[in-house]
């Protein structure tokens, strides 16, 4: 397994140096990074409230619909006027992150997929609470969609047991758990007499995905036809493909942030701009090696890039470029498709690259 | 010239050094060390749970998801962590079936973790049950102990109106349940669930509001703790047996036997107060523990108080020890502080002895209560026998308290016994109601026991004894000089 030296903060703007026995723990672990990543080597892993981006009734047919509930006076232990509404969001789902390639969110109670969006995973400050604060206290609980939205389920379940939706089998799919091996997870459910493994990876275009799923038991496993963008290819009588091409739905930016740019756009403004992005998570102030390169010194040197006979200028475009557009040039001994493309204010870029200016050894 | 000034740098940092490590282990009256484990720098050490294996493996569970990992070492800033496993939602109970095998309670179900190939990372998350329903309530907490025959007991804390429930929750939704402060809106909230050894999973006991730590003791009984808060008009702890409901009413809307539509909330608190269990012992919320949160026994090698129960505060800086007293066959007791201050973090969350019971490590955590105070701590003997009371015991007509010690002459001895009693009811908290000061007359029993008797006992209530100018016949001072002793019955022989 690749070790990842981490490099972290106490609180976001102070940068903690590691010292030498510092502890060595794999990169996906959670820091106080609001903004977790996994890789297309290490896929993060997470249990948490997911958001809710318009998942219908129809998909969500195994969930039970809350109500709007009486206001309550916990003074006089009555109700009082107004009504507590419900609000959006997913209880029991998982979060799937690839770095930039690929997100997923899985369901445990409809036991299938429910969406999917890459270039992002999820903004945790509505949960975790801002770290900026001290105090980790947050009321809204569901995380925010960052990235771009390619597929939402739609309709019944797709798979299907002897010509059935697993919607119409009259007992709910059964989740098992799951289980990792490298960069695989396995999904597994009990539908009917069946035991299904489903495991969702990137496709090898921008937008698709491809879902295999393995069924062990009785009945004959098969998918939903006609649906738009899926191809299904059966690898054999208990084994299909499924891949799926979507196209952008939405485009999600997470929590929106303060005005970082209060003061300014300046090296100070910028400062903060690092900070609420939680760049630091992958890119250390110091020299360290971390998940990207240091930005200590990166100002005005010669980067080498993969593919790239020549070195290239670190100058305020190649800057910009490597915020907006991360892959488009990936310096040497760094994985491709690992950070997410950044979009911020046209301000706040400008106040970033300030603040990379400052960095000099 | 240079040379000289630097040796005189590094003398001053040695000394500083020392000073430091001397500061940081705080003796509580010499008797117990507390230090600071140190976790990775960079992770939040919001601490869900700790436990350790037969090998003497401790695990850390941390609230966003990660489980840690390091064999304890005699330096608390070195221990070597290594990061086990990942992605639960909210890991607040664990218990460990053997080493890379781990059972961990998480907001939407109950866990079987394993590293099946042995690399030291778990690789196997099954799901054992998810039972209960979750509503997107943040507060919906739960904390499992074993049942001593391979199966579990599952803590289901409630939701709070301080958050909200999602359009679509897991679960059937109950529109009645989800009345109140902290309420019950899907399956399960507010009860203590079984979980046996083949899957099956029962109701056992309702009534409660966040019973954030479940603890079955050496003679099988089982403990839960809660928060002062709506229906705990103090902080209380719980004998919990099968069947009882323990006071917070929203969770009786999922009782198989309760009337259809009936709303426990808009029952009469004489009615509620009939049906209930009370707590086996009350434990002042401002005075001693805001917020119980996991009970522990005393082992043996942890000094001389073992047996009995350590209850850490979730919202303060402090550990309640019970002194609990089994009167006509029933448990009540009582109270005092195990340590308070002393360098101990607020955030007590979940308590864990090492094999040799010498160590207690302490995992903290606070969300949402002001600044955080989270992280791992561990508490030693020293092998220094406090001067304390060892016990308190209800006579016919008052208490014997047993001192760890033996007593000097009460020359200068003052005790006074005041008494009170708790209203349980929807609001949050509730104060002490018709307080009165107690006629007594002070005795030696014998070398190491005092009797206070007290001239008008009366059950339903609280007996708060302090204890003035009392020593050691070593000369020592007392620990602790106020105790609170819940009086559910008198002595009947």
């Amino acid at each position: 397994m690749k070790r990842v030296t981490v490099f972290f903060i106490g609180i976001v703007s102070v940068l903690v140096p590691v010292s030498a026995d510092s502890v060595r723990l794999s990169s996906t672990v959670l820091t106080y990074s609001n903004r977790p990543l996994g890789s297309p080597d290490q896929p993060l892993l997470l249990r948490t409230f997911m958001p809710d981006p318009g998942i219908g009734a129809d998909v969500l047919s195994r969930h039970d619909r809350s109500a709007k509930s009486p206001k309550y006076n916990v003074k006089k232990g009555s109700d009082a006027s107004g009504e507590y509404k419900p609000i959006g969001g997913l209880p029991a789902a998982i979060g799937v992150n690839y770095g930039s390639v690929l997100s997923y969110c899985w369901d445990t109670v409809e036991c299938r997929l429910l969406y999917s969006w890459n270039n992002g995973f999820l903004d945790m400050q509505n949960y975790w609470g801002d770290t900026q604060r001290g105090s980790r206290r947050s009321y809204g609980y569901v995380p925010s969609l960052v990235g771009s939205l390619f597929y939402k389920a739609s309709g019944k379940h797709p798979l299907q047991i002897d010509g059935k939706s697993l919607s119409d089998l009259p007992e709910a799919a059964k989740f098992w758990g799951y289980t990792k091996s490298g960069k695989r997870i396995m999904l597994k459910y009990a539908a009917g007499d069946a035991e299904i493994v489903c495991e969702i990876s990137s496709g090898s275009a921008e937008h698709a995905l491809e879902i295999r799923y393995l069924m062990k038991g009785k009945g004959k496993l098969s998918y939903q036809v006609g649906l738009a963008g899926h191809n299904v290819k059966r690898l054999s009588e208990v084994e299909l493909l499924v891949t799926i091409q979507g196209s952008k739905i939405a485009q999600y930016e997470g929590s929106p942030n303060k005005n970082l740019l209060k003061g300014g756009v300046n090296a100070d403004s910028g400062k903060r701009v690092f900070a609420a992005m939680a760049c630091v998570t992958c890119h250390s102030l110091d020299g360290s090696k971390s998940h990207g390169p240091s930005l200590l010194g990166v100002y005005g040197s010669q980067r080498k890039i993969k593919g790239m006979g020549k070195p290239v200028d670190a100058d305020d475009a190649y800057i910009l470029e490597s915020i907006r557009n991360p892959n488009a040039k990936v310096v040497h001994g760094y994985p491709e498709n690992y950070m997410p493309p950044y979009q911020l204010k046209k301000d706040e870029y400008t106040a970033l690259l300030l603040y990379i200016k400052t960095l000099k050894k | 010239m240079n040379h000289f000034k630097s040796l005189w740098i590094s003398a001053r940092r040695v000394v500083i050094g020392c000073l430091t490590i001397i500061y940081s282990i705080a003796y509580a009256d010499d008797s117990w060390k507390v230090e600071t484990v140190a976790l990775p720098a960079g992770l939040p050490p919001e601490v869900g749970a700790v436990k350790f294996d037969s090998e003497g493996m401790l695990y850390v569970a941390l609230r966003r998801g990660d489980v840690l990992m390091a064999k304890p070492v005699a330096d608390a800033q070195k221990f070597h962590w290594k990061h086990f496993a990942s992605g639960f939602h909210n890991a607040c109970g664990m218990e460990v079936v053997k080493p890379g095998h781990l059972i961990i309670s998480q907001m939407p179900e109950l866990t079987e973790v394993k590293d099946t190939d042995g690399d030291g990372t778990a690789d196997s998350y099954r799901t054992m049950t998810d039972a209960w329903g979750v509503s997107g309530n943040y507060h919906e907490t739960n904390e499992i102990c074993p049942d001593g025959h391979g199966g579990y007991y599952i803590a289901v804390g409630t939701a709070s109106y301080n958050g909200p429930t999602f359009h679509y929750v897991r679960g059937e939704y109950s529109k009645i349940g989800r009345r109140g402060r902290n309420f019950s809106g899907v399956e399960w909230k507010g009860w203590v669930m079984h979980y046996s050894k083949d899957g099956k999973v029962t109701p056992f006991a309702s009534g409660f509001r966040m019973h954030n730590g479940i603890m079955r003791d050496s003679k099988g009984n089982i403990w839960c703790g809660d928060n002062q808060g709506d229906w705990r008009a103090t902080t209380p702890l719980y004998h919990v047996r099968k069947g009882n409901f323990h006071g917070h009413p929203s969770s009786l809307v999922w009782d198989p036997e309760w009337p259809e539509g009936k709303d426990p909330l808009k029952m009469s608190l004489k009615e509620i107060d009939a049906m209930r269990t009370r707590p086996a012992v009350l434990i002042p919320h401002k005075e001693m523990n805001r917020s119980a949160s996991e009970p522990i026994e005393i082992p043996t090698g942890f000094g001389p108080f073992a047996g009995q129960i350590l209850i850490p505060d979730n919202n303060g800086n402090r550990i309640t020890r019970v002194m609990l007293d089994k009167v006509n066959g029933e448990y009540q007791g009582s109270c005092t502080h195990f340590i308070n201050g002393k360098g101990l973090l607020s955030g007590g969350n979940r308590v864990v002895f090492s094999a040799d019971g010498k160590t207690l490590y302490t995992g903290h955590t606070v969300r949402g209560w002001g600044k955080p105070a989270e992280g791992v701590q561990r508490i030693t003997w020293s092998g220094k026998t406090p001067f304390d009371v060892q016990n308190i015991a209800l006579e016919k007509v008052g208490f014997t308290l047993k001192f760890t010690k033996e007593l000097r002459d009460l020359a200068t001895t003052a005790c006074s016994v005041r008494s009170f009693r708790y209203e349980s009811k929807w609001s949050y908290g509730g104060p002490m109601l018709d307080q009165r000061d107690e006629k007594v007359t002070l005795s030696r029993a014998n070398a190491d026991t005092l009797k206070i008797d007290v001239q008008k006992l009366e059950p339903l209530r609280v007996y708060q004894i302090t204890l003035a100018g009392l020593s050691s016949r070593e000369g020592k001072l007392l620990a602790n000089k106020v105790f609170y002793y819940t009086l559910n019955q008198l002595k009947k022989s």
